[in-house]
C-alpha cells in the first residue's frame, strides 16, 4: 500500500504467510485422503458387499451357511443380482473371478438371485454352500458376483459395476501342506537407516495353508539376534501353488549394523504342532547416513588438526632458526639434517 | 612423530570399536514385560476355548520353551498352536497347572522382541474367580524371565465380546448408463466424451484390482451391423487427445488414492480402447478408504459414420485381494 512504512508492509506479509501456512498446516493429513462426495443422480450406483472374514467350515450336515450382506448407499432405489462364479487363485493373494459359474461348488450353492434395495438400506443374503462329495481337507475359495444393473437398460452404453466377493471354505482334515521360502537376491552394502529385504513364500503342497511370516534379525559379528520383524499382522492365506513375496524393513538402531536376515514362516499343517521352515538371507551391512556424516566431520576436524599441528610445527622451527638456536636434541638424535 | 599418530589413531579406533560393539551388546536379564492373557470364552467350564498370551522378553537368547501357569482343574488334552509369533513353531501340553510351549528347533531371538502364543483346545475351570498366568521363558534350560499377567476373571457372569470386522468393498458410480446423441454435422456434437466418476473402498489386506471389459464394441442395431472401432487394440498402445480418429470409441483414465494405473498411455493420458477379453486397469496393493477413478469415455464421428443406434455394454469390475 502506498505510504505505508515498509516495516508494517513486510510484518503483515508475515502474518498473511504464517496464517496460510497455519491453516494448510492444520489440515488433517487423513483429510487428503477423504472419499469423494457421493453422487446422487438418478443414474448413480453406490453399493457395497461384505463377506465372512475367516474361513467358514461345515456343519455335521455338511452344509455352510454363511451370508453376504449387500448394501445400498446411494440415494434412490438399486437392483443388485447375485450369483456363484469360478476362482483362480493368483500369486500375491490376488484372485481372478471367471464369468462362469464354477462347476464343482455352483449347483450346491443357493443364494438370493436379485435384490431390490431400498436407498440407504442394506441387507444380509443368506447363503448356504453344499459341500461336494469327496472334496478333500482344504480352503477353498468360492466367488461371488453382485452386480448393480444399470438404471436405463435401452442407454448406448449400458453400464455394469460389479463387486467381486470371496468366501474361504475350509474342510478340515490331515493334508500335507508344505511351504518353501527363498530369500531374495539383494546388495551387500546398504546406505541408509533401514534393513530391508524380501523373500518369497511358495505353497508347494497340495492344500491352502494359512501362514504367517516373520524376519529374525542376526548379527554378523556376535551372531545373536539384534531384533525381529513381523512382515504381517495376521496368518495369511496360501492356495496350492501360489506365492507372496514378503519384504521387511529394520530401523537400524546404532552406527552401522552388519548382519544376516533369517526368514521365518510359521504355518499350521492340520496337526496339533505349528510348524516352521526358515531361509538365510545374505549378510547386509547398513550404515546410516549419519554415521557417514560424522566419519566425514571426523576425517574433517582430524585433518584439519593434522595440518594446524604441521604448521605450527613448521612455524616453531622457523622461530628457532630465526633466534639462532640449534634444533631440538631429538631431531638430531633422529638423524634430521637442518639448514643452516 | 609417526610412532606417537599411531598410538593416537589406535586409541581411537579402539575406542570406536568398543562403542559400536557396546551398543549391540546383549541386555541384562529383567522381568518379562506387557505381559498379558486373554481367553476367547471366560465362562466357567467353556470348551473349546483359545487362550491368548503375550509378553515382551528383555533378555535376548535362545528360547526352547514358555512356560504359562493356567487355574487348577484347568483342562487341555490335546492343544493346538493356533498362532505365534516372535519365536518359531512348536507343541503344546499342559501338565497339572503348567502349560509348556516347547520350540521344536529354537533360534536366537532378539532382546526386546513382542512375543504371542496362541492355544486352542481349553476346558475353563469351574471355579469362577480372577485369575493370573505367571509366564516364564526358559533359556539353555534355565527359567530366565518371569511376571505374571493381569487378572482375568472367569464367571458366569462375564460376557464376551467379539467385535468381528467383516471383509467389506464399497463401489460407487456416477452413472450406469451413457447416452450419446451425435450429428457428424454439428462438430460440438460430432466428438462427444461423457465421464464416469468411480469411488472404490476396501479393507482388503492386498488392496484391489479394477477390471473394464466390454460384450461388444459399439454395435448399430439396424443397418448390417456397423461397429465404432476400438480406439486401440489394447491398453498396451494408445492414441493422444488429438489423435483420436473419426469412427473410434475408448477411454482415458485417472486414478487418485492408494491404486495406481497398470496402464502407461494411461498414465500419460493417451485414450486406449475397451476389450471384450477386459483388462485389469486398476491396481492398489493396500486397503483403501476412496480412491477415485475417472474413466472419460469419448466417441468421435464423421459423415462416413452410417446413421444407427449403436451400443454396448461396459463392465466394472473391483476384486478385493486378500
Amino acid at each position: 500500500v502506498d505510504g505505508e512504512p515498509p516495516v508494517r508492509t513486510f510484518l503483515s506479509r508475515v502474518a498473511v504467510f504464517a496464517a496460510v501456512f497455519a491453516a494448510v498446516a492444520a489440515v488433517p493429513a487423513g483429510a487428503h485422503a477423504a472419499p469423494s462426495p457421493r453422487p446422487a443422480t438418478a443414474g448413480s450406483a453406490d453399493f457395497s458387499v461384505s463377506t465372512a472374514s475367516a474361513p467358514v467350515s461345515p456343519g455335521a450336515d455338511g452344509v455352510v451357511r454363511t451370508q453376504l450382506t449387500v448394501a445400498n448407499n446411494g440415494a434412490h432405489d438399486l437392483t443388485v443380482t447375485l450369483r456363484s462364479v469360478g476362482v483362480r487363485a493368483k500369486d500375491g493373494g490376488r484372485v481372478e473371478l471367471d464369468e462362469q459359474s464354477d462347476p464343482v461348488w455352483s449347483p450346491g450353492i443357493t443364494v438370493a438371485p436379485s435384490l431390490r434395495l431400498a436407498a440407504a438400506t442394506y441387507r444380509s443374503v443368506p447363503v448356504e454352500i453344499r459341500v461336494p462329495s469327496g472334496m478333500l481337507p482344504d480352503i477353498y475359495l468360492l466367488g461371488f458376483v453382485a452386480e448393480a444393473q444399470p438404471a436405463d437398460p435401452k442407454a448406448t452404453v449400458r453400464i455394469y459395476h460389479r463387486i467381486g466377493a470371496i468366501i474361504s471354505v475350509q474342510v478340515s482334515g490331515a493334508r500335507e501342506r508344505r511351504l518353501e521360502v527363498h530369500a531374495l537376491p539383494g546388495g551387500f552394502i546398504r546406505i541408509g537407516s533401514t534393513f530391508e529385504g524380501q523373500f518369497e513364500v511358495r505353497n508347494v503342497g497340495d492344500a491352502g495353508a494359512l501362514a504367517r511370516s516373520q524376519v529374525m534379525i542376526g548379527s554378523g559379528l556376535t551372531h545373536e539376534a539384534v531384533g525381529m520383524v513381523r512382515s504381517s499382522d495376521e496368518m495369511q492365506l496360501f492356495p496350492a501353488g501360489t506365492k507372496r513375496n514378503v519384504s521387511f524393513s529394520y530401523t537400524v538402531p546404532g552406527f552401522f549394523l552388519y548382519a544376516r536376515p533369517q526368514a521365518q514362516v510359521l504355518y499350521g499343517d492340520g496337526s496339533p504342532a505349528l510348524q516352521t521352515i526358515t531361509s538365510n538371507g545374505r549378510p547386509l551391512l547398513v550404515i546410516p547416513w549419519m554415521t557417514l556424516i560424522l566419519l566425514g566431520v571426523l576425517a574433517t576436524l582430524l585433518t584439519a588438526y593434522l595440518i594446524w599441528s604441521r604448521r605450527r610445527r613448521k612455524a616453531r622451527r622457523a622461530a628457532e632458526i630465526a633466534a639462532g638456536r640449534r634444533p631440538a636434541a631429538r631431531h638430531r638424535a633422529a638423524g634430521t639434517t637442518w639448514a643452516r | 612423530m609417526l610412532r606417537r599418530w599411531r598410538s593416537r589413531l589406535a586409541v581411537a579406533a579402539v575406542l570406536a570399536v568398543t562403542a559400536c560393539l557396546g551398543l549391540a551388546g546383549p541386555a541384562h536379564a529383567a522381568a518379562l514385560t506387557n505381559v498379558t492373557w486373554s481367553m476367547s470364552n471366560p465362562q466357567p467350564s467353556a470348551t473349546g476355548v483359545r487362550y491368548t498370551w503375550a509378553f515382551t522378553t528383555p533378555t535376548g537368547g535362545t528360547i526352547q520353551s514358555i512356560t504359562f501357569t493356567v487355574p487348577a482343574t484347568t483342562a487341555g488334552a490335546v492343544l493346538t498352536v493356533a498362532d505365534a509369533y516372535g519365536l518359531t513353531g512348536g507343541t503344546a501340553a499342559l501338565a497339572g497347572t503348567t502349560v509348556t510351549y516347547t520350540v521344536t528347533t529354537p533360534g536366537p531371538v532378539a532382546a526386546g522382541s513382542s512375543i504371542l502364543v496362541s492355544l486352542d483346545g481349553f476346558t475353563n475351570t469351574a471355579t469362577p474367580n480372577p485369575y493370573t498366568s505367571t509366564v516364564t521363558t526358559v533359556v539353555g534350560g534355565v527359567n530366565t524371565d518371569t511376571a505374571a499377567s493381569g487378572a482375568v476373571t472367569i464367571s458366569n457372569n462375564s460376557t464376551t465380546v467379539n467385535v468381528v470386522v467383516a471383509r467389506s468393498t464399497s463401489f460407487t458410480s456416477s452413472a450406469t448408463s451413457l447416452n450419446m446423441h451425435m450429428d457428424p454435422s454439428v462438430p460440438a456434437l460430432a466428438d462427444k466424451s461423457q465421464a464416469v466418476n468411480l469411488t472404490i473402498a476396501t479393507n482388503a489386506t492386498n488392496g484391489y484390482t479394477l477390471n473394464v471389459k466390454t460384450n461388444q464394441p459399439l454395435t448399430g442395431a439396424h443397418l448390417s451391423n456397423p461397429q465404432f472401432t476400438p480406439a486401440t487394440a489394447d491398453m498396451t498402445t494408445g492414441v493422444a487427445s488429438g489423435a483420436f480418429a473419426n469412427g473410434t470409441f475408448g477411454y482415458a483414465m485417472t486414478a487418485t488414492g492408494v491404486g495406481s494405473l497398470q496402464s502407461t498411455p494411461l498414465s500419460n493420458g493417451n485414450y486406449v480402447g475397451y476389450r471384450v477379453a477386459g483388462d485389469d486397469v486398476v491396481s492398489a496393493n493396500a486397503p483403501t478408504s476412496g480412491d477415485t477413478v475417472v474413466v472419460t469415455n469419448r466417441a468421435k464421428i464423421n459423415h462416413s459414420q452410417r446413421p444407427d443406434a449403436y451400443s454396448a455394454t461396459v463392465t466394472y469390475t473391483v476384486t478385493p485381494n486378500y
